[in-house]
């Protein structure tokens, strides 16, 4: 079974978000992780970039599948994971630590309050 | 895992297939229309007719170094003395989805668009889904393929330019003197609840004859467990022409992003 950490909360596409200083650290979940595999490429956006919620902010690839990556918060990039694009294998290993993937400043309407807390996202895996 | 005959999964699945076979289409054009039926509510079985021998590179794969000269900055693709395209006409664009550079022309190249998960294809898992459809496509040539099987190393694979000198559990084999050969390739990209399947299969290894195709296709989705559904061969609709163009100038047809 995975995990699925309390102290974030999830998109029903996988990905999470963790509010932390203001800021929200976004990633994916060890279940997102596992269903890809071997991770071989990873597109993220630019430090600067306006992501929107539930909206796709860049791209990952395994097993030669490009799968979409969702936006959990609305607001603007303002960190980038840069270790990943060289090696993937943090998602891999340690996807709710190393393996972030942005760090985003919410706007207003950040859309973080329609998000699954982690007993809902459990729910979601446990019916799948 | 024990598959389903089509008659099993058709009762699950309530869905009908539109078939798409417009053109013959520019690269950009085909590698477009698959982006675009990737986000058409719906399920789609499509067959790839090409303008002129083009290569197609996955989405992450390094452009050739040599842009005024496509066809000498690719390495052979295909075994040799296979299939030689005309050295002047050759284009390369860039697919949606993943995996190695493939020789459109004379293989055949379809796609598949859909939900997942889905009743057709329950898991989300990138393997899960290639796999069901490699042994779908393997049926269609029944006594001639298979689908490899095994150990995923795609990480060991990176570094080989072309799809069909690349292994793959979801290859599509045909047994040779000398072990198997890669007959048929699969490359997959995933967006909002969608699959697109991309597919080439060698007509050469698989006696795949072209006045077959649409009868193949119709199978496949049988196989899919969808319904025969509506059809569009020719003309796109008419609604789809917009937002085709768009993503031509925007993504596939565009110098900047291929080259990415």
């Amino acid at each position: 079974m995975s995990n699925v950490p309390t102290d974030r909360q999830y998109l029903s596409s996988h990905e999470w978000a963790q509010q932390v200083e203001g800021v929200v650290v976004v990633g994916i979940s060890e279940h997102a992780a596992e269903e890809l595999g071997e991770l071989v490429f990873i597109e993220l956006p630019a430090k600067g970039d306006e992501v929107t919620f539930e909206t796709q902010f860049g791209e990952i690839e395994s097993v030669k599948a490009v799968s979409g990556l969702n936006s959990p918060v609305t607001g603007k990039v303002v960190a980038v994971n840069q270790e990943l694009v060289d090696s993937q294998a943090a998602i891999s290993d340690s996807p709710f630590e190393d393996g972030w993937l942005i760090k985003v400043e919410p706007a207003v309407d950040s859309g973080l309050d329609l998000l699954l807390d982690h007993k809902s996202y459990q729910a979601q895996l446990d019916g799948s | 895992m024990q598959e389903s005959t089509p008659l099993q999964t058709a009762r699950r699945s309530e869905s009908s297939f539109h078939l798409v076979v417009p053109g013959p289409l520019s690269a950009a054009e085909n590698m477009a229309l698959d982006d675009l039926l990737l986000d058409q509510p719906g399920w789609f079985l499509r067959l790839t007719r090409w303008r002129q021998s083009v290569v197609t590179l996955g989405r992450f794969q390094p452009w050739p170094e040599s842009s005024s000269d496509e066809r000498s900055a690719f390495p052979p693709i295909h075994p040799a003395g296979e299939v030689e395209p005309p050295p002047d006409t050759l284009a390369a664009v860039r697919r949606a989805t993943g995996g190695g550079a493939i020789l459109h022309g004379q293989d055949l190249t379809i796609a598949i668009a859909g939900d997942c998960p889905s009743p057709v294809f329950p898991h989300r898992r990138p393997t899960a889904v290639a796999h069901r459809i490699s042994l779908l496509l393997a049926r269609l040539f029944e006594g001639h393929a298979s689908s490899r099987g095994g150990e995923v190393h795609e990480a060991s694979m990176q570094h080989i330019t072309d799809c069909f000198l690349r292994s793959s559990p979801s290859d599509v084999v045909v047994e040779g003197t000398e072990g198997s050969i890669k007959a048929g390739g699969i490359a997959l990209a995933f967006r909002q609840g969608r699959v697109l399947i991309e597919a080439s299969l060698r007509r050469d290894l698989l006696d795949a004859q072209p006045e077959n195709d649409l009868q193949q296709l119709h199978r496949l989705g049988l196989f899919l467990g969808l319904k025969v559904g509506s059809s569009s061969v020719g003309d796109l609709p008419l609604q789809w022409q917009g937002p085709l163009a768009r993503r031509v100038e925007q993504r596939f047809g565009n110098p900047h992003w291929n080259h990415g």
